[in-house]
């Protein structure tokens, strides 16, 4: 008996409770419908102005798309783009930035390996390029940094030929074939040797990249 | 015997209500046809030029286009930078509420709150080992330690909740329950803002898992969104 009482008052509080959200719930549904969204204020008001308008306007923005070859990078996916106009002349599997964080043991320093994100254009290209081993690759490998320039260089490690971006960022080729896909890098994007040639071929200084 | 089994229905039958309710759209049919097209074209001129603006400064942002919303063509995500699409992530199902009607311009992200947030792994500094060995220990970050379900705050009272679509009968039980959970909790903020006359939008989005979590890792603090509505009077 006690039991059927219990479990009686458990239904009643439940439908208490949903009735009490269905309230909320048809509230909420009155209160956001049936209010008209709100245009900013582009003045014109003519039809035929209007059409002028939205010509111009996409223009505006077609105008400022890339000219020729360009570069996308979707760090998500691992994958590059080569690209021109809405047709895609190349799609390759990348490795880019991990995402971790090096602390230099000192406390002073520390590095966050992310691949930088927007606008970017080629500003280097270079033909068997040499890696300069900076600071975080040393303190990573438990080395101490050399005082001698020469010390840091090191040959054959970023594959026939390298792009690059901007603040020491490259696009380039690798010696980790397998983990092309993976999110692994120190922020730079790997490419694979053949695909990576075509990259290298068919852009130029000034050739746009885009990071996502 | 009989009226226990009326009690046992009755919620399940309010809470098929509330759900045909909470999806059903705001869509009313109306106007001429020369009003519709001038306002849909002064709506669009709007976008265009929220969007030259971003366009113009060579930063990743992202067009929302609810009008989009019908069975064949899904409502898309597009990010874009200077007017090209980067990537396109397509919206399993949109659910749509506000208080006042989005203005068209771009809204910054402020925030990107997940119940698990993206932990960054740090890396203990170690002597380098011989190839395979030292490829095999490599921890690092992946699209599978990135958040499925998050919700975006931007500027302007807007909340975009995204949740990717689980795959598996329980998993999809346990989001429906956590779905709702959510509803309701947006349903309580629309009436709370509503009252307290603030400007208050949620956009509640599904989608692939892991396109989900891609535009989890695409997203940025300060980035822009420009929200094109579907007008209340407008027909689907």
């Amino acid at each position: 008996m006690i039991k059927r009482i219990a479990f009686i008052s458990f239904i009643r509080i439940v439908i208490g409770i949903i009735i009490i959200l269905l309230t909320v719930e048809l509230f909420a549904y009155y209160v956001s419908s049936d209010r008209p969204m709100v245009s900013s204020s582009i003045g014109a008001s003519n039809l035929n102005e209007l059409i002028r308008k939205n010509r111009t306007l996409r223009k505006g923005i077609t105008g400022l798309s890339p000219k020729g070859f360009y570069i996308v990078i979707d760090t998500a996916r691992n994958l590059i783009f080569l690209k021109e106009g809405n047709r895609t002349i190349l799609k390759a599997v990348v490795s880019s930035g991990s995402g971790n964080i090096l602390r230099d043991p000192s406390g002073k320093r520390q590095w966050i390996f992310d691949t930088p994100r927007g606008e970017f254009e080629v500003n280097e290209k270079i033909a068997a390029p040499k890696w300069i081993k900076p600071d975080w690759a040393f303190i990573e490998e438990e080395e101490d940094i050399p005082k001698n320039w020469e010390d840091r260089v090191e040959e054959g490690v970023l594959g026939d030929y390298a792009l690059a971006f901007g603040n020491g960022y490259f696009i380039h080729g690798t010696l980790y074939k397998r983990l092309l896909g993976r999110n692994v890098t120190h922020g730079c994007i790997r490419v694979g040797d053949e695909d990576l040639e075509t990259i290298y071929k068919l852009s130029r200084l000034g050739t746009k990249i885009y990071i996502f | 015997m009989k009226k226990a089994n009326l009690q046992f229905n009755f919620p399940l039958f309010l809470f098929l209500i509330l759900f045909s309710l909470g999806g059903s759209s705001q869509a009313i049919a109306g106007g001429d046809s020369i009003g519709q097209k001038t306002r849909a074209l002064k709506d669009e001129n709007c976008l265009l030029g929220a969007e030259l603006g971003l366009a113009s400064k060579g930063t990743s942002y992202i067009i929302l286009d609810l009008r989009t919303e019908s069975d064949s063509v899904p409502v898309r995500i597009n990010l874009k930078n200077r007017g090209i699409v980067l990537r396109k992530f397509d919206a399993e199902r949109i659910r749509y509420r506000r208080t006042k009607g989005l203005v068209i311009e771009p809204i910054p992200l402020i925030k990107k709150m997940a119940f698990f947030p993206l932990k960054r792994k740090e890396i203990r500094p170690h002597k380098p080992e011989d190839g395979a060995d030292a490829i095999g220990k490599l921890d690092f970050l992946e699209l599978k330690d990135i958040p499925s379900n998050y919700t975006l705050s931007f500027g302007k009272g807007l909340l975009i909740s995204i949740a990717g679509q689980p795959k598996g009968l329980i998993s999809r039980f346990i989001d429906l329950i956590k779905s709702t959970l959510i509803h309701i909790r947006y349903s309580l903020a629309i009436v709370w803002n509503h009252f307290w006359k603030n400007d208050f939008a949620i956009i509640e989005i599904i989608m692939g898992n892991e396109d989900a979590q891609a535009l989890y890792w695409s997203l940025e603090k300060g980035m822009s969104i420009v929200v094109m509505e579907r007008h209340p009077y407008d027909t689907i």
